[in-house]
């Protein structure tokens, strides 16, 4: 996201342009540039900083735009973007930077209470929760730790010969409290009020100048408290910056928080110890030394992590209680250094990162070592995991903070297993059907080869000859059949590389390529994006190609396969996780123990939202059409079938539940040749498109229903499609509740949290073009960091530009899972007290009275949101007034004028 | 419709399927308010074929202008794709080739004055079995050339993808080998060559392939049928192929995929009628009119003298005298072998006119 074009030289290196950026922004950089006008500062920062903070930012932005408003105003977009959230109405990023503690902590802490979050894409929501919190350790790790600790012991050693001062001041200040030196994580914004109570707080004062002070504590103007601190003088700022993580956040680009939640960071002072910077680094010399020797295991091991601190105990003979604070120790000695070169300290970074998770939770997480690193099985390279096993941990912070939690995806199902592995009461969960004019996907079961072998990857049968060559003649028989692109998933590398070997033997590649190039996902990133490119070169062309891709790798979780480029998708075998892997095993083992969840049901479950997301590849938008192929006779079973998501099962015909590939290539001919019929723009009426009169009688019936719905539902949470229409409809005061569906009292009023899923079609109204579309979405908005996101969601709105000159007049409702954003999860929080007034209202409004154009209803709509918002931070109290928007079409009523 | 097939469409037969809304119709025939008899429920109201049939043709005539003297060249796909694709059966390729058949015949009637080519595209080349002519007859005889070659293809070779004989350009025609849509184009862009900047150059591919397999870029080649002002229809048998539609769409031709065999017949019917012209004849720079003139001779037919020899070799007992060079030539329309006079008769022409003012 810089703009600077000396750092931006090295772009590819991330760590790098961290590190640049820090050496230019810094607090203390910039203090020493007051006295020394030779220090290098970056001039968008600086810019930034005096008049950025004030800037008019009206409309929507996406990070193209943030950039070349960076560049035209010489402003440093990602602080811009970063101070943007604070009163953005609508915010659009990854999941880490809500998940993830050490991200959200310093980004996501301003959101108010009231923002509504939505998780679009929430299928792997566990995933990602367990990723944030999971640390993997390895030799080279560890090596480096050590290294980074004799340079830390350097600089110690020299600091305390030149400026003995600040050490003492970090040990004074470490001496009263833990206090803010966490980076801020505890004192968050969102325990304001608590935090300026609190005595340890008040230690920045007693060091530093009010007005740093003031900076320090009011975490929530920290963004303003920029220009203020920079009277202040020198140890005193010093002080300021590294104590107050919030100040630090004024300076520049900050450490990350403590990679542990907000609710587990102790609040107590930091051991006596550790708080001794050259006490410190002897200390985790102790424990890198300690793990270094752990690490090398023969034999796969796994451990608690009390029995692993036990054993740390007693080999040290130390405490493990100080490994509690090692992260925010390390982060307070680095900034007493003056560190910039943070990359640089990565490894023990990590090293203190594992130790703080290690010690703070004793449940929910497991240490595995394994003697071999997976990518080469037979070189000894030990690692150590600190496994996250509990997905709740991090998304527990999100469901107690925010009053409105959304979960919505294409594939979320079956929609019981989310509450229970991330451990929440859903208030409203609704499933949708696809509602399309045509049936547009043509799911085949394909259970028996040729010969009758049944097609399994099951473990017993999947290097059986007669399965791989079966399987072989079925990607032959829908290459000939399909025309364009296809792709083939594989469940493992390992499964695709043997059977590709065989294929290869056998000519089976041979007879596939007289139908189609053949493209191969492998790990390396560039390559399958290099061959990504020329697929889609070869579907252009008329070539044809077929993509052999993993099920569990990048492509099927990341890329679309729309329209040519993908007609067909070809699942080879049921996508189950490794289960042999140890850290599967202990998180399958907790989740019996803790969530009474079946470790066959878990695994089912996984591997067919797998499937699922696989299959939903290839259709990206309701024009598009698409094959989907089970190779595998468990899709036939009733457990697997019914996990499938509604808008599958739906097309699922029970004559296709069992067919040979043969079977399955003539009914694939006969399906294409239907499907290349011209459509008939009449039949999607009332279905697909909605005439005025269709609004107008749904929103009736919704008013109907509200009427008859209970008053003071305790409700906060939208059923929608998609993270556009879900924000819209929360913004529009429809917090989704209809009186038989909502579950009064089932939660807690403060934090009602609720998942939907929108397994099909939502309500989404758009205007023709997809900038005007972002535009209409209304008020200011800011995407930080999320590409995929935004380009998906501009990427639908494109997706159906083809067809809106003819219809541009009418409502579209869209499948949901043409909505979803490329890959890249999208998670919106809205603030609700920013006025929604500044919405730009679309250009070509149609005079035509009698048919809604888009871009009045969406202006409309605006005002709605506007008053609902007013409404909602005025009057009433937390728990919304549930207003039943359950149906997802009658979310498009919210748009009736 | 879609839904229905999509739903029902389970045995063969069933492509017919709605043929079965007419079962009993003489149920659906009620007498309405003032006594008269209307049809009613499934034959009015759910036939979308019946429906479909009737939209195509507009209610309201609107003034166009059509070109009478169109060059169509049929390109008919004869690689191995179709010819072993069994889903239409007996195959792919005998099913259009008996369909184009049908329509050669068709065409001829309703548009005397029409001149069609024909191409086979196989073994990754094209080659034009006919040149562009004004009767059905080199049409109907190279159509049957094609299909003695697909009857004397092996399946095993073509699928072997064995290209056997017939490759080279000297050798017989046979079907195999892969489909090239560079091919297919160029070669029909070469077989309109000579076609005078008046005369509408159309070409109508019919394939049966999912892929093309060429040596050369197809946007070159679609864009130099742009250029080049030829309107390239496709019709599928094999759904919708990517390239195909955007080789339609550009070139301003239509795009349609057959469900099955009566269908297809009736996807080329559609093309009976001469496409509107847009860019010949349209106002010049100076806001004149370039309606381009072309001189035809209406030829005296000569009969009773002793057989007498064509300029095209062939021994006959009468003949049409051109009325410019009084040389003969054996059929109308045609173009005199000497002058280069267009010779057609006055009923040809008059037949010819229905596109233009069309029977209300």
């Amino acid at each position: 996201m810089c703009v600077h074009p000396r750092v931006m030289s090295n772009e590819s290196d991330r760590e790098r342009v961290d590190a640049q950026c820090r050496s230019m922004t810094a607090q203390w950089v910039r203090s020493r540039a007051e006295a020394d006008p030779s220090v290098r500062l970056c001039e968008f920062f600086e810019n930034y900083d005096r008049l950025g903070t004030d800037a008019d930012l009206r409309g929507i932005y996406t990070l193209d735009d943030l950039k070349a408003a960076g560049q035209e105003h010489g402003w440093c977009p990602y602080f811009l973007a970063r101070h943007a959230i604070s009163f953005a109405n609508v915010v659009v990023y990854n999941y880490q930077y809500m998940l993830d503690p050490k991200i959200a902590n310093l980004v996501s802490r301003e959101l108010e209470d009231k923002s509504i979050v939505v998780f679009d894409e929430a299928h792997n929501i566990d995933n990602v929760c367990i990723e944030a919190l999971s640390v993997t350790l390895d030799r080279g790790t560890l090596e480096g730790a050590a290294r980074n600790l004799g340079r830390l012991a350097a600089e110690v050693k020299r600091l305390k010969s030149t400026n003995v001062q600040r050490l003492q001041d970090e040990y004074a200040r470490l001496a009263r409290g833990l206090g803010l030196a966490a980076g801020g994580a505890l004192a968050g914004a969102h325990e304001g009020g608590r935090s300026d109570a609190e005595p340890s707080t008040a230690l920045a004062a007693a060091s530093a100048a009010a007005a740093a002070a003031a900076g320090a504590s009011a975490a929530a103007a920290a963004a303003e408290s920029g220009p203020a601190s920079d009277s202040v003088s020198r140890p005193a700022q010093a002080a300021a910056a590294s104590a107050a993580g919030p100040a630090a956040a004024a300076g520049g680009e900050d450490l990350p928080a403590a990679p542990v939640l907000p609710t587990e960071l102790a609040e107590q002072a930091i051991p006596g110890n550790i708080r001794n910077a050259e006490l410190f680094v002897r200390f985790m010399r102790h424990v890198v030394r300690f793990l270094k020797d752990r690490i090398k295991v023969a034999h796969v091991d796994s451990e608690t992590p009390a029995s692993f601190l036990h054993r740390m105990g007693t080999t040290l003979s130390v405490d493990p209680k100080p490994l509690r604070f090692a992260y925010s120790r390390l982060n307070s000695l680095l900034r007493t250094l003056e560190v910039t070169e943070v990359d640089e300290f990565a490894p023990i970074s990590l090293v203190a990162d594992f130790a703080t998770l290690l010690a703070t939770y004793p449940k929910g997480f497991m240490v595995v070592l394994e003697p071999f690193n997976s990518r080469t099985p037979h070189i000894p390279d030990p690692i150590m995991q600190l496994a996250c096993l509990d997905a709740s941990l991090a998304v527990r912070p999100v469901f107690q903070k925010f009053q409105s939690v959304i979960l919505t995806s294409g594939t979320l199902s079956p929609l019981d297993m989310y509450p229970k592995i991330l451990n929440f009461h859903p208030v409203v969960r609704a499933s949708f059907e696809m509602s399309l004019t045509r049936p547009c996907i043509l799911p085949l079961v394909v259970s028996r080869g040729r010969d009758q072998t049944p097609l399994s990857t099951k473990f017993e049968t999947r290097d059986d000859q007669n399965v791989m060559r079966n399987y072989g003649d079925l990607v032959v028989q829908m290459a000939s059949t399909v025309p364009d692109g296809m792709v083939v998933f594989f469940p493992s590398y390992s499964y695709m590389e043997t059977i590709i070997t065989a294929w290869h033997e056998w000519g089976v590649l041979e007879r596939v390529e007289a139908h189609k190039l053949l493209f191969i996902e492998t790990k390396d990133i560039v390559a399958t994006t290099l061959s990504l490119g020329s697929f889609r070169r070869a579907c252009d062309s008329g070539r044809g190609a077929v993509f052999f891709s993993i099920a569990r790798g990048k492509v099927a979780e990341g890329i679309d396969f729309d329209r040519h480029y993908g007609r067909a998708v070809v699942l080879v075998g049921v996508p189950f996780q490794y289960t042999l892997s140890h850290v599967l095993r202990a998180r399958l083992a907790f989740m019996r123990d803790h969530y009474h969840i079946r470790e066959q049901d878990f695994l089912t479950f996984d591997a067919l939202r797998n499937s699922a997301q696989c299959v939903g590849r290839v259709i990206r938008s309701k024009r598009d059409y698409g094959v989907m192929v089970f190779g595998d006779m468990r899709y036939a079973r009733q457990d697997k079938r019914t996990k499938l998501p509604l808008w599958v099962q739906q097309a699922m015909r029970p004559a296709h539940l069992a067919l040979t590939p043969e079977l399955a290539a003539s009914v694939t001919a006969r399906f294409l040749r239907e499907m290349a019929q011209p459509e008939d723009a009449e039949a999607a009426v009332g279905t697909s498109l909605l005439r005025l009169e269709h609004v107008k009688s749904l929103e009736a019936a919704r008013l109907a229903d509200e009427a008859t719905a209970e008053k003071g539902v305790a409700v906060g949470g939208g059923a929608a499609g998609s993270a556009a229409d879900a924000i819209r409809e929360a913004l529009a005061g429809g917090f989704a509740a209809e009186g038989d569906r909502a579950k009064p009292g089932s939660s807690d009023p403060e934090h009602a949290a609720a998942a939907a899923t929108a397994e099909a079609m939502a309500a989404v109204s758009y205007p023709p073009r997809g900038a005007a579309g972002a535009t209409g979405l209304g008020a200011t908005q800011q995407s930080v960091s999320a590409p995929g996101a935004f380009s998906g969601l501009g990427g639908f709105l494109d997706a159906d530009d083809e067809d809106d000159e003819d219809d541009a007049e009418w409502m579209h409702v869209l499948p949901a899972a043409a909505s979803s954003a490329a890959g890249t999860a999208g998670v919106a929080a809205v603030s609700a007290g920013a006025s929604a007034a500044d919405v730009a209202a679309g250009e070509d409004v149609e005079d035509d009275p009698g048919v809604l154009s888009d871009e009045e209803a969406l202006a409309a709509q605006a005002e709605a949101e506007a008053e609902g918002l007013e409404a909602s931070s005025r009057k009433r109290p937390a728990p919304e007034g549930g207003r039943g928007l359950s149906a997802p079409k009658r979310a498009k009523a919210a748009a009736d004028p | 419709m879609s839904e229905k097939r999509g739903r029902e469409a389970e045995t063969p037969d069933d492509e017919y399927q709605w043929e079965r809304q007419y079962e009993r119709s003489w149920d659906t025939v009620q007498e309405d308010a003032a006594g008269r008899l209307v049809v009613g429920g499934a034959c009015g109201e759910g036939s979308t074929e019946w429906k479909r049939r009737a939209s195509a043709r507009p209610s309201v005539f609107t003034p166009s202008r059509r070109g009478l003297l169109r060059h169509l060249v049929v390109v008919l796909d004869c690689s191995a794709a179709p010819a072993l694709a069994r889903d239409l059966p007996p195959s792919r390729l005998t099913v259009a080739t008996l369909a184009l058949q049908a329509f050669v015949a068709g065409f001829f009637a309703a548009n005397p004055v029409a001149s069609v080519a024909l191409v086979a595209a196989s073994h990754g080349t094209a080659r034009t079995l006919a040149r562009l002519t004004n009767g059905p007859r080199t049409i109907l005889s190279a159509l049957a050339e094609v299909e003695v070659a697909d009857a004397n293809a092996d399946a095993e070779a073509l699928a072997a993808g064995d290209s056997g004989a017939g490759a080279g350009a000297g050798r017989a025609f046979a079907v195999g080998g892969d489909f090239s849509i560079v091919a297919a184009v160029t070669e029909a862009l070469g077989a309109l060559d000579s076609v005078p900047s008046y005369g509408k150059k159309e070409a109508l591919l019919v394939t049966g392939s999912i892929a093309t397999k060429d040596g050369s870029d197809v946007g070159a080649v679609i864009r130099s049928a742009v250029d080049r002002r030829m309107l390239v229809s496709v019709v599928s048998l094999a759904g919708e192929m990517h390239v195909c539609k955007r080789l339609a769409e550009e070139t301003s031709g239509g795009f349609a995929a057959a469900l099955h065999a009566a269908h297809l017949a009736e996807l080329l019917e559609a093309h009976f009628e001469p496409p509107e012209l847009d860019d010949v004849g349209a106002a010049g720079p100076n806001g004149e009119e370039r309606v381009p003139m072309e001189q035809v001779g209406f030829p005296r037919l000569a009969v009773g003298e002793a057989g007498m020899l064509l300029p095209e070799h062939r021994l006959t007992g009468e003949g049409f005298d051109c009325p410019r060079c009084k040389c003969r030539c054996g059929d109308v329309p045609s173009r005199c072998r000497v002058c280069g006079l267009r010779l057609m008769s006055a009923a040809h022409l008059a037949r010819s006119y229905h596109h233009i003012f069309p029977a209300m």
